[in-house]
């Protein structure tokens, strides 16, 4: 089916939006001290991968 | 706060302002992304998956938030006799007005269609047309929407006009109606010039409100959020959140300088002790936050 151009912003949008996301989680993995804010962290990291690759596979 | 200076030698970040950060992005990808989004999508498969995410950026924010307050970072407020007082009241109304009109057997509450039926949209916004949600798409959300007054059906119950509780009269975001209430304490009040109408979200924010600028949480405390050295954000990044265009011509263009608090909602930041993610904070300024108008920048 194709996307409607709001579809295909959002889709967009949000998808851009998770990666900055997920970049900033990476950074502050290594930058956190508490370990369980760091575990904290490693759990939505894989979250966010979740998101993004849902998200991208919309986009054909 | 002491500057921080990881193994690398470059600024790095308190656990509180990293958890504060993560939560300010976890909200604002939910709110002004994701739920927007669900209302927006008509493909039912990209809809699911909006609704997926919208999920997991929600547990997220909660996961976030459990971190902070069980540092003590985030103080919640219970709400006044006051504040109960007046919920209390307004139930009773509201079971009044639907009492009224159920006891007369009909459902006389409904949204009146007009000649040309349910349209869900006017003026051009709303390409999906897909209900009221689509107001996000330039229609003036502040005062009446268009799909309030317009050939798209007034809401207003068929009968008596009377047996509306006051605060309901003006209609969402009009005077009197949703999203013009004052917070109590003078705090949080949604929206400032008029814009925004939050507690709608995004929706409200694209459209009618000029949600240009930077949203709060950047300027506030991620604003001037220059990359850090290994960041290597790309460029659409170095904007931050919410600086694109929007898909019609009247665009999403991010937030007004310093109004909004968007991002956050009511409950977040304006709760912390300060109530501000300015000056008074804990946090201050680093060094990051002190150039630019709100742009991710790169070192």
């Amino acid at each position: 089916l194709q996307l409607t151009q709001t579809e295909a912003w959002y889709l967009g949008e949000s998808i851009k939006g998770e990666t900055l996301m997920s970049q900033k989680l990476t950074s502050y993995r290594e930058m956190a001290q508490d370990p369980q804010l760091k575990a904290l962290i490693e759990n939505l990291e894989r979250s966010s991968e979740r998101h993004l690759s849902l998200l991208s596979s919309h986009v054909k | 706060v002491s500057e921080m200076t990881g193994s690398s030698g470059r600024r790095s970040m308190t656990d509180r302002e990293i958890a504060e950060d993560l939560l300010a992005g976890q909200k604002y990808l939910s709110n002004y992304y994701y739920a927007p989004a669900i209302l927006e999508a008509g493909d039912p498969g990209l809809r699911s998956a909006f609704q997926e995410v919208h999920a997991g950026a929600t547990t997220a924010a909660k996961s976030v938030f459990d971190y902070l307050h069980s540092k003590g970072w985030y103080q919640v407020r219970k709400a006044d006799d006051q504040a109960i007082s007046d919920l209390r009241n307004a139930v009773t109304e509201s079971r009044q007005v639907v009492d009224i009109n159920v006891n007369r057997g009909g459902n006389n509450v409904s949204m009146n269609q007009g000649p040309g039926g349910w349209t869900g949209t006017q003026y051009g916004e709303g390409q999906s047309g897909m209900g009221p949600s689509s107001v996000s798409q330039g229609a003036r959300w502040g005062g009446e929407s268009s799909w309030m007054h317009g050939g798209g059906g007034q809401f207003q119950p068929s009968h008596q006009q009377g047996n509306i509780p006051a605060w309901a009269r003006g209609g969402f975001g009009g005077q009197g109606g949703f999203g013009a209430q004052q917070a109590p304490g003078g705090g949080w009040t949604g929206t400032q010039y008029g814009e925004g109408q939050s507690g709608y979200g995004p929706s409200s924010l694209g459209q009618g409100a000029r949600w240009g600028g930077e949203p709060s949480w950047s300027t506030g405390f991620g604003g001037q959020y220059q990359s850090m050295q290994g960041l290597n954000l790309p460029s659409w990044a170095r904007g931050g959140f919410a600086q694109q265009s929007g898909p019609g011509n009247a665009g999403w263009t991010g937030t007004q300088a310093g109004e909004g608090q968007s991002g956050f909602g009511p409950s977040s930041l304006g709760q912390y002790g300060t109530g501000s993610w300015q000056g008074g904070s804990s946090m201050g300024r680093q060094p990051w936050q002190q150039t630019g108008q709100g742009n991710w920048q790169s070192q």
